[in-house]
């Protein structure tokens, strides 16, 4: 179309370029989140751990947003004290200023805040820096110049250096430059570029921006409200747990530098074996969405203060496990389990315990004896994997070795599972595992190790052999509720007509 | 001007389709357009007389022009076949608005000379006229008597004309469309 000639519009037509610029960003943005999400689903392979992560991602965010804002308002502040002398109450209103900028200009405070500063000292008063602040603003819209360059071209003008104004305002003429009047040049930057900052704000492009502004308050605002945990948080891991890792570590340093290697070989081993896992996961798929909500509630609460406790669990885990069927530990960390960080640590050491059950299959694949046989003592000395495996060890070896021994890995497991699943399933075993630790509970009680129901080394039944099951959980409270209630679950198996033998009263022994 | 227009949406989407099945019916569509702009074109040229609409104007260019007067430096001859030349039709789209409006169809008033009759003397919005007792006062005035207020050519075409061309050109959008989904209908049958 002609420049300088009048047009006159006789037809109008719509034109989606510039809706389909603004669809292009939004479709950007879901694809974006999409791809997040999708990466965090991948990560953990189920939705509850990648909604989970996506939680821990804006914590993060917002923690971020508001630790920067807190920043930039403590530059801001100091900078009002020393240039100004300026009281709380002043920087407060200084704040309420940024903000209401802000909103109105659509322009972030992160870049609001320097430019009140160096505008603060250069004139040492707020006052002026904020009338000085609005004719910013208009001349960095007027000219498309960032914020910080209109700001530096005015203060220059404070030292009576008018060229950067002269050329950034291509209207201010020579002859008012020449008055050197700054007054007068200000007032006629002013005419020039007045109302630029709210018209430019009331753009699609800064409407989009105020947007984006808005939603990262939001953040600064969830920020905020993190910050006082983080800091405990902080104040927790500086005073107590550091030092408690600094004994530790140097009380146990040899042992956690084996734990580590270790735990570095069954990282790997399980990632390649996790290639071809399809069919243990089907066949245990409830253990592992329960083991996914553990370690995802780990990750919210708080990964660091986890993964240091869980150095502890580990290495006494470890030891523990030596001495126990790996079912028996999954179990138990099931029926202790929650999604505290504590009991997630219970979990992770079943975790550890499906580490050393893949190594078990790993030596049972390779005809070798069985973890409790590798073990040299009940207060653990770690043997390295790479010594257990052998030959097959997937980091000594080529990778058709390494495959041949996944192969067998993998069919060992999945023999393993579906004997477990013949025999109990992983419910039952939980159940069991709840109810062995509610009689532990018990016997804890009563203040004796044991209970012996019967006379030396007899023990009493019901002739069918079925145990006498004495259900108090959450009833016994004293030694003598124990005793009546052992007693009354006797008397219930003999008033059925079954003799168990002896006199019950004088068969029973604490 | 007009206050309010009409938007026509779908011409470059129908025309992109209806080109692969009827050429000669995108044709048609463009015809008419191009009529009612150029009956616009004509009624513009036509508003343009031969004599300069003051005695001073000159019908030249100064020779050797002075900066004070109209017939000074910078001020244009006012050469009615230049003037109707420079005074065309155009169906570029140009730049899209912040309502995501673009042109279909103008007439643009490109010469010097015809532009100042076209516009001089229009008041900005919330200013009012001058009442200056100045020659340029005087030349507003004058100008203003004689051929009415500003927009004087090319603007008044469109004031008075673009309800017909607006109904007449949508008219033929639809009628495009109809055909393009006729044929798509065909196509699927």
């Amino acid at each position: 179309m002609a420049v300088g000639a009048v047009v006159a519009r006789i037809l109008t037509q719509y034109s989606d370029k510039g809706s389909k610029a603004a669809q292009k960003d939004i479709n950007k943005l879901g694809r974006n989140i999409d791809a997040f999400a999708k990466k965090s689903a991948r990560a953990f392979g189920v939705a509850a751990a990648a909604s989970a992560f996506f939680a821990v991602k804006i914590g993060k965010d917002a923690v971020d947003a508001a630790i920067a804002d807190q920043k930039s308002q403590v530059l801001l502040a100091n900078s009002l004290r020393n240039t100004t002398g300026a009281n709380d109450a002043v920087i407060a209103s200084t704040e309420t200023y940024i903000t209401a900028m802000q909103k109105q200009f659509n322009v972030v405070d992160d870049e609001l805040r320097p430019a009140m500063a160096a505008l603060t000292a250069a004139t040492g008063s707020v006052t002026a820096a904020q009338s000085l602040m609005q004719t910013a603003l208009d001349v960095s819209a007027n000219r498309t110049v960032d914020l910080g360059t209109a700001v530096n071209a005015i203060i220059a003008g404070t030292r009576g250096q008018y060229r950067a104004l002269g050329k950034l305002v291509p209207g201010l003429d020579s002859a008012t430059l020449a008055t050197k009047d700054y007054g007068l040049i200000l007032d006629k930057v002013g005419k020039l570029t007045a109302g630029s900052a709210a018209k430019r704000a009331q753009t699609l492009e800064y409407r989009l921006i105020g947007l984006k502004i808005a939603f990262g308050e939001i953040l600064e605002t969830l920020g905020y409200a993190l910050l006082p945990v983080l800091d405990k948080f902080v104040t927790v891991v500086t005073k107590k747990i550091l030092p408690a890792l600094d004994a530790f570590v140097a009380v146990n340093k040899d042992k956690l530098a084996a734990s580590f290697a270790i735990a570095a070989e069954f990282a790997v081993i399980l990632l390649g074996a996790a290639v071809n896992f399809g069919n243990w996961i089907a066949n245990n798929m409830g253990l592992v969405k329960g083991m996914a909500l553990l370690i995802a509630g780990m990750f919210v609460v708080g990964r660091i203060s986890a993964f240091i406790v869980m150095l502890g669990a580990l290495t006494s885990a470890f030891a523990v496990l030596r001495t126990t069927a790996a079912g028996a530990a999954i179990a138990t960390a099931f029926a202790t389990g929650g999604v505290s960080v504590g009991t997630a640590v219970t979990a992770l050491a079943g975790i550890a315990a499906i580490g050393l059950t893949t190594k078990n299959l790993f030596d049972m694949a390779n005809g070798k004896s069985n973890t409790s046989s590798t073990g040299s003592g009940s207060t653990g000395k770690y043997n390295s994997i790479s010594g257990v495996l052998g030959s097959t060890s997937p980091t000594s070896t080529t990778l058709d070795t390494t495959n041949a021994a996944l192969d067998k890995f993998l069919a060992g497991l999945t023999g393993n599972t579906k004997a477990l699943k013949v025999a109990k399933s992983m419910q039952d075993k939980i159940n069991a595992e709840a109810v062995k630790q509610n009689l532990a509970r018990q016997a804890k009680l009563s203040g004796s190790s044991t209970i012996a129901i019967g006379g030396g080394s007899k023990l009493y039944m019901a002739q069918s052999g079925v145990n006498v099951v004495v259900n108090n959980a959450g009833s016994v409270v004293t030694n003598e509720n124990l005793v009546t209630s052992i007693v009354d679950g006797i008397e219930k198996v003999n008033r059925r007509g079954r003799y168990i033998g002896g006199r019950f009263g004088e068969t029973v022994q604490l | 001007m007009a206050e309010e227009v009409i938007v026509l949406t779908g011409i470059k989407e129908t025309l992109d389709a209806l080109k692969e099945f009827d050429k000669d019916a995108v044709k048609r569509f463009n015809k008419v357009i191009n009529d009612e702009l150029a009956g616009a074109e004509r009624d513009a040229k036509n508003i343009i007389q031969d004599n300069p609409p003051m005695s001073g104007w000159r019908k030249a260019d100064a020779a050797r022009p002075r900066k004070t007067t109209r017939g000074g430096a910078g001020w244009p001859g006012w050469d009615a076949g230049e003037i109707k030349s420079k005074i065309t039709k155009s169906r570029a789209q140009g730049k899209v608005r912040g309502d995501y409006t673009t042109s279909a169809g103008a007439l643009l008033n490109k010469s010097a000379a015809g532009a100042i009759f076209e516009i001089a003397g229009r008041i900005a919005s919330g200013t009012k006229a001058t009442t200056a007792q100045t020659s340029s006062g005087q030349f507003l005035r004058t100008l203003g008597n004689r051929f009415g207020k500003a927009s004087r050519v090319v603007w008044r075409v469109v004031d008075k004309d673009r309800t017909k061309i607006e109904a007449n050109v949508a008219r033929a959008l639809d009628q495009a469309k109809l055909e393009l989904q006729n044929h798509l209908n065909r196509e699927r049958a």
